[in-house]
């Protein structure tokens, strides 16, 4: 079987490589979140079967399972899923930039200028302003501080390792920010700033979902258009340059992506860590380089393993809720040890 | 002049306040190939590096074509001029014939990415530079002359009249260095490519250009033929080395055999036992 599907219709308008079998891969990972995804609006402190889930979204009516699924599991499964795959996304972007397997939003304090923003927002306006407008100050603190680092970052030019450093500085400073102003807050508001930093979709509703969908799915789709920028900048920034590349406005693109997915996912899902480093990894053994590839499988793993996170933190722990950031880090961090032992032996 | 391709006009090259080539005036004749020599830190890669528009000059400008570098886009400079830097790493896995693709990034935009004259021309660069048969061998599993070819392959996918090259032969055994002139030599010939080299080693270099260029003190201290550059005088100036320089047995180009301190007392000693 050949390795590699051209399509090149014969008109001549457009021509593209498809390779076959990282497709075939893909398509089953989407396949395999989906029967998640059915499994994890079963479950729960009612059981409701798959069979009604699957009734439920063809249209059939599933009387008072309805009220369960549609107001309690999906929406909150949803922004679960959302807030992973903007992740997932957004840490692959970065570290194909930086050409750093160690780089992710939370690492070099994308993240952290969110919390510091949504600790701020909790520890001063609570009871003030509605809780409605805290994603709206969490993006702001993300894109806020991206830009201070973009801006520290730049010496005739973005060099991704000192953009990384200057990252990890910032990202040290957002915590100490962030630390200082719980110490000094009441305590109902500290706990609750404790619960967002380390990440919970709790009580999600469907205007979250709303409100998230078009930043990520736009991102999403600038992100697959970054996959030739991508490709010619791993051959470094002399080839790159020489090849006609213009690196640093591409560069300017891509970071900006990133922050948009990370930045979205932080306004409503909290300070989730670990996914933006793993899911990448995870997408890259399964299916290699291909970057326009490497984009919606890192969106399925980084999306499967919060959703599944917070299934498991909703139900394992009944009566008790676990934030889901806690079981990311909990469940993801073995696994994701557990790969590269595998992956040494291998 | 129509025969030059490359030129520059008052070049002026440097980092923060050191001045590297200060005002150069250089011509790169079209359709042979140049060759740069000088001492290290002469500023021959910073020169071929500014020409690839790799560094900013300080002042002056570069002509390309009878065009101003400056007035031409990034994309529209990479049809017309390919480099092959000093050092080059290829990330893990990548394959020959997608590096080798790599050179096709001017052509392509992002609705066409892979045309029938594309891969027809992907294919022709990996023939002539003899990688086609590792076209699915991940490029870090090649040795050191197989990996210099098929960076060369993914610069002439460029398709471009002119390729520069910046010490290709570095890392390589003297087997592979001839290996990649003979190659450089080969597209000058069959393909009409203008061709320029920083090379370290003068013998190679006397062999292989058409047009040398010595480079000290900031400009040029020789130009020409291989036997107008490579004397004992040039070698004295440029590289503070006493050296002879006689006829190269198999090319008749210029060979230089340096003294040293070792080689001044072998020859006093034979001296001694002459004079015995």
């Amino acid at each position: 079987m050949k390795k590699v599907f051209t399509l090149r219709p014969q008109s001549g308008a457009f021509s593209l490589q498809l390779p076959i079998v990282p497709i075939v891969f893909t398509l089953c990972l989407f396949l395999m979140m989906v029967v998640l995804m059915i499994v994890g609006l079963s479950l729960g402190s009612t059981w409701v079967s798959p069979l009604a889930i699957l009734q439920y979204f063809i249209g059939i009516d599933v009387g008072a399972n309805t009220f369960i699924i549609e107001s309690l599991r999906l929406p909150r499964m949803l922004v679960a899923l959302l807030a992973g795959a903007a992740l997932g996304v957004s840490g692959l972007i970065l570290q194909e930039m930086v050409r750093n397997p160690l780089a992710s939003p939370d690492i070099i304090g994308i993240t952290g200028g969110g919390a510091v923003a949504a600790v701020f927002f909790i520890t001063t306006f609570s009871g003030v302003l509605p809780m409605s407008l805290l994603p709206l100050a969490a993006m702001l603190g993300s894109a806020i501080v991206s830009v201070l680092i973009y801006a520290l970052a730049w010496k005739q030019g973005i060099s991704p390792l000192r953009l990384v450093l200057i990252g990890i500085g910032i990202n040290a400073a957002m915590s100490a920010l962030t630390t200082l102003m719980i110490i000094f807050s009441p305590i109902n508001s500290s706990s609750q700033a404790y619960v967002w930093m380390t990440g919970s979709v709790y009580g999600s509703s469907w205007s979250a979902v709303q409100q998230m969908f078009p930043w990520i799915g736009c991102a999403m789709i600038l992100a697959l258009l970054c996959a030739r920028a991508v490709h010619v900048q791993q051959l470094g920034e002399d080839v790159a340059k020489s090849l006609g590349a213009r690196i640093q406005w591409q560069r300017l693109g891509m970071i900006t992506v990133s922050v948009i997915l990370a930045g979205v996912a932080v306004a409503f899902a909290g300070g989730i860590s670990f996914v933006g480093l793993m899911a990448p990894h995870i997408a890259r053994f399964v299916i290699g380089r291909s970057f326009a590839l490497l984009v919606p499988t890192a969106a399925i793993i980084g999306g499967t393993m919060v959703f599944v996170a917070d299934v498991i933190g909703r139900t394992a722990f009944l009566p008790l809720d676990v934030p889901v950031g806690v079981l990311v880090s909990g469940i993801g961090a073995p696994f994701f040890l557990y790969l590269l032992y595998r992956n040494r032996k291998g | 002049m129509m025969d030059e391709m490359l030129r520059t006009n008052s070049l002026t090259l440097g980092f923060k306040d050191r001045i590297v080539i200060d005002e150069l005036d250089l011509d790169i004749p079209k359709g042979k190939v140049t060759i740069l020599v000088g001492a290290n830190g002469c500023g021959k890669s910073t020169l071929l590096r500014s020409i690839a528009r790799l560094l900013k000059p300080k002042s002056g400008s570069i002509e390309l074509d009878g065009l101003d570098m400056d007035q031409l886009s990034t994309k529209e400079i990479a049809k017309r001029l390919a480099v092959l830097p000093q050092s080059t790493s290829s990330p893990e896995g990548l394959t020959v014939s997608q590096l080798v693709k790599q050179g096709r990034y001017p052509h392509q935009t992002l609705l066409k990415q892979w045309s029938v004259e594309d891969e027809e021309i992907v294919n022709e660069a990996m023939t002539s530079t003899g990688v086609f048969e590792m076209a699915d061998r991940p490029v870090t599993s090649l040795s050191g002359g197989q990996r210099q070819r098929v960076w060369i392959a993914m610069t002439l996918a460029q398709r471009t009249e002119t390729l520069l090259l910046d010490e290709p032969t570095t890392f390589l055994d003297v087997a592979h260095q001839i290996e990649i002139l003979d190659l450089c030599h080969m597209l000058n010939e069959v393909e009409g490519k203008t061709i320029v080299i920083v090379l370290h080693d003068l013998n190679l270099a006397a062999r292989y250009a058409h047009h040398m260029i010595a480079l000290k003190n900031k400009t040029i201290y020789a130009q020409g033929s291989p036997e107008e550059v490579v004397t004992t005088e040039m070698m004295k100036q440029v590289f503070a080395l006493d050296c002879e320089v006689i006829e190269d047995p198999i090319t008749l180009t210029p060979m230089t055999i340096p003294y040293s301190k070792k080689a001044a007392r072998r020859v006093k000693e034979s001296l001694c036992i002459i004079e015995a």
